[in-house]
């Protein structure tokens, strides 16, 4: 299974991706108004996402005739509530569910994919540490937290952002030389109690950790996130990817104990490759095609999660274009139907097209991927 | 086995112990005062600005917003021992920010006393008593300084001068990085909520001082009856059709449903329930059906109308709750059928003659329908919270509803009332689930590491 046979079988998907992609990097070429900046080129939408069109205010349907000069200063897909043009909206909205679907997804996937490979592949009993280094280590991130948590003063009034992150910065390098020192003192000084070798159930610590996160509902978890903290791109970003890891992990996991069995890593064992060698050179490429499959469905679940949040109310700033905002606008104004449709549409054709691409490689995985092996 | 199950009944607790504990750290460090919230909505009943602070005082003593949130707290060195004790969110910003500014918050007590004392003795409206107010809420050392040197132009300042000129003194401060750990006793805000949640009572809801057991009790029927509806109708649908196209595989039926599910699946919720209410609701299309609540038929109704009027209410939200979850059952059924058809059993049910509708339902169907049982209990949380979108489009009161009412009004004790409710559902559906899979499916056993082996 290659991007090839991909691009053969799903040609629509992959034409939809691409297209969504494009228009999303060039958004502000694409879109804006020749009044408010100039590029080297006429816009295709001679509107930008906040310019507001005061000759067609209070939602003008598409087909309507319209207060505008010219033929290519329509309104092809109509204007909203305030007179901002539906289209030059849906271009800037496709921006931000590309920077919320990929970055959450891959924070998400780096984190779902590393826990879930050492969990997988260390187990129960594999992971042996001494009694020392588990100690000071955990002493080390409890004083990360203490210091991050309350001693960084975040919710301080006119403290700016500089100090704020040189302190956090600072902490950092601190608990790293706690850390060490430590560690260092008790190799020296220590009693045989604290050099003694103690098991750390990995797997079930990881598991367990998984299950509850998966325990809560999704939205539930997002929304009460959202309500709690003030929202922004990057808030929604790591919100999502800090719930959508699990899914990926939980993946990967299965995936990795799967192969974990398989000839060739016996083989690798036994030729004495070391196990991060192992799990980075030899397992995780075979498991990457599986795991391509859930980041996939992963993406249409952010996009969709992110345009639901927006739609409530709770996604991001009213400044920032985004498609559940764009369609929560015709919640106002059940007749203008524009509103509700065109948004719609965007959402589901790159979900639909994320969803049929990792279906695919689900369907394709077992006769492509496991002949190589 | 039976043991095994009690045991993982027991672990619930240190989970959902571990879950109080974060939702209250998470309501913590949202911000946000319940406070001032209440008392906005109290303005809209009564404008009556003199009696403020004593009302937030009353409220917050009410609801022991007065009192340390945890049994200890981590703070800096320099901060303020008693923050929790004031109650106006200005004066508690007011409080941190010049701590921090000045590195010692004692400092700024005994300041805040000194001034105090002086307005004490002062007349009301004079321009002293309007710079010493200045001082009182200024935020920062420059306007403290500022204020006192107007101050100083008219009038003698005993102790005051000295403590002003102390403030700029510590330039290193050194006990802003300093953390310090500070008891508080089982008299805070986490002990008496767990204590009363122990006896039974979820509090009262800061919106409309309801108990949150009464408000749940009231819409958790509706969503009930939504949820439920459409995961029995979401069944009928997908079984049999799941069943017939795993048989007739690649043929007509198994091609347009799976299609016709798969697009489903990519359609947003909240983008079909706008389009329905827009197209056969509210708009200017077709008014088929009424989109606001769940219908109110009188009470000499018979039981026909009655039955009429709610049909026609729930229709359109029954229809968005069910059409996600159809592809979704389907795919299952269909590939569980396929798996089990091509066992012996089967063959075997074939060579004896059997018609093919007896081997579906009465063979294979029987067994491929046992992973339903995880499915619907994962399902368990999901059918009684609802759906936030579903019921915010068409305005039905229930679970959904008032979860996202809470959290946009900050209602403390609902939200943390509906996310332990969402918990302990959650952990038992799962519970539940693997409890009558294993008495259903005798073959599964379970062992130590807990984990299924199918033999």
């Amino acid at each position: 299974m290659s991007l090839k046979n991909i691009y053969r079988q799903k040609r629509f998907g992959i034409l939809v991706i691409s297209i969504w992609i494009l228009v999303a990097i060039l958004a502000p070429i694409l879109a804006y108004s020749p009044n408010e900046s100039n590029y080297f080129l006429p816009p295709l939408v001679p509107y930008g996402e906040h310019t507001i069109d005061y000759k067609n205010a209070q939602s003008v349907s598409p087909f309507e005739t319209q207060n505008v000069n010219s033929f290519y200063s329509r309104h092809w897909l109509g204007t909203d509530e305030l007179g901002r043009d539906v289209l030059a909206q849906l271009i800037h909205g496709s921006n931000t569910a590309l920077l919320v679907g990929f970055c959450s997804i891959l924070i998400a996937s780096f984190i779902g994919i590393f826990l879930g490979l050492i969990a997988a592949f260390f187990g129960d009993h594999q992971w042996e540490i001494t009694r020392r280094k588990m100690l000071s280590s955990l002493l080390s991130v409890i004083l990360l937290f203490t210091f991050l948590l309350s001693i960084v003063p975040w919710t301080i009034e006119g403290v700016n952002t500089s100090e704020k992150t040189f302190l956090t910065i600072v902490f950092f390098i601190f608990t790293l030389l706690f850390f060490y020192i430590l560690n260092f003192l008790m190799k020296k000084y220590s009693s045989r109690l604290l050099q003694q070798k103690i098991l750390i159930p990995l797997d079930s610590i990881l598991s367990r950790l998984i299950e509850s996160i998966e325990a809560l509902p999704l939205l539930l978890l997002l929304i009460a996130f959202s309500s709690l903290i003030s929202p922004s791109i990057l808030s929604l970003i790591l919100m999502i990817s800090l719930v959508a890891w699990s899914g990926i992990a939980k993946f990967t996991r299965a995936e990795v104990l799967r192969l974990k069995s398989s000839n060739y890593i016996d083989n690798a064992k036994s030729l004495g490759y070391g196990d991060f060698r192992t799990m980075i050179k030899h397992i995780l490429p075979n498991a990457l095609p599986t795991l391509s499959v859930s980041i996939a469905f992963a993406i249409s679940s952010a996009i969709m999660l992110e345009s639901t949040l927006s739609f409530l109310g709770l996604g991001l700033q009213a400044s920032d274009a985004s498609w559940g905002a764009l369609m929560a606008s015709a919640r106002n104004d059940y007749s203008s139907w524009w509103l509700a449709v065109f948004p719609g549409i965007a959402i589901f054709l790159v979900v639909y097209s994320c969803n049929s691409i990792a279906d695919f490689i689900s369907k394709d995985d077992h006769s492509g991927y496991s002949k190589r092996t | 086995m039976l043991l095994y199950f009690i045991k993982r009944l027991f672990l619930f607790i240190p989970t959902l112990f571990i879950i109080t504990l974060f939702v209250f750290a998470l309501l913590q460090f949202s911000g946000g005062d319940p406070a001032l919230n209440a008392l906005e909505r109290s303005y809209q009943e009564s404008y009556d600005i003199s009696n403020d602070a004593k009302k937030i005082r009353a409220y917050r003593k009410s609801n022991n917003l007065d009192l340390p949130t945890f049994y200890f707290s981590v703070q800096r060195l320099s901060s303020c021992d008693t923050l929790y004790r004031f109650p106006f969110a200005a004066e508690r910003s007011r409080a941190e920010a010049l701590a921090y500014a000045t590195g010692d918050w004692s400092l700024i007590a005994r300041l805040d006393d000194e001034i105090k004392k002086r307005l004490n003795r002062e007349q009301s409206d004079t321009k002293a008593s309007h710079l010493l107010m200045e001082i009182l809420t200024a935020k920062s050392i420059t306007q403290i300084k500022a204020s006192f040197a107007q101050l100083s132009l008219t009038e003698r300042n005993d102790g005051l001068d000295e403590l002003v000129n102390e403030l700029n003194c510590n330039h290193w401060r050194i006990k802003n990085y300093i953390p310090t750990i500070r008891f508080h006793g089982i008299s805070n805000q986490y002990h008496l909520w767990l204590t009363e949640i122990l006896n039974g009572n979820f509090g009262n809801s800061y919106i409309d001082r309801l108990p949150v057991s009464i408000k749940i009790k009231e819409a958790l029927p509706i969503t009930l009856i939504i949820s439920l509806c459409a995961l029995l109708i979401a069944l009928c649908i997908a079984i049999p059709l799941g069943i017939y196209a795993a048989y007739y595989q690649n043929g007509w039926l198994d091609k347009i449903c799976s299609q016709l599910f798969f697009t489903f699946y990519a359609l947003p919720t909240f983008w079909v329930a706008t389009l329905l209410v827009v197209f056969f609701g509210a708009g200017d299309f077709l008014e088929w059906f009424p989109v606001y609540g769940i219908g109110n038929p009188p009470e000499e109704a018979n039981l026909l109308e009655k039955f009429k009027i709610y049909s026609a209410h729930l229709a359109l939200p029954i229809f968005c709750y069910l059409y996600g979850g159809l592809a979704y059952l389907f795919r299952h059924i269909r590939r569980s059928t396929l798996e089990e058809l091509k066992q012996d059993y089967i063959t075997s049910a074939m060579a004896k003659g059997l018609s093919i509708h007896a081997i579906l339902w009465r063979h294979s169907f029987k067994k491929s329908s046992f992973p339903l049982i995880t499915i619907l209990g994962s399902a368990l949380p999901a059918l009684i919270s609802g759906s936030f979108v579903i019921e915010y489009i068409f305005s039905i009161d229930g679970m959904g509803l008032l979860m996202l009412e809470a959290f946009f009004s900050r209602d403390y004790p609902m939200i943390l009332s509906l996310l332990l409710l969402g918990a302990v559902l959650t952990l038992f559906g799962m519970w539940l689930a693997d409890l009558l899979y294993s008495f259903a499916d005798p073959r599964v056993e379970i062992d130590d590491s807990k984990k299924y082996h199918k033999g």
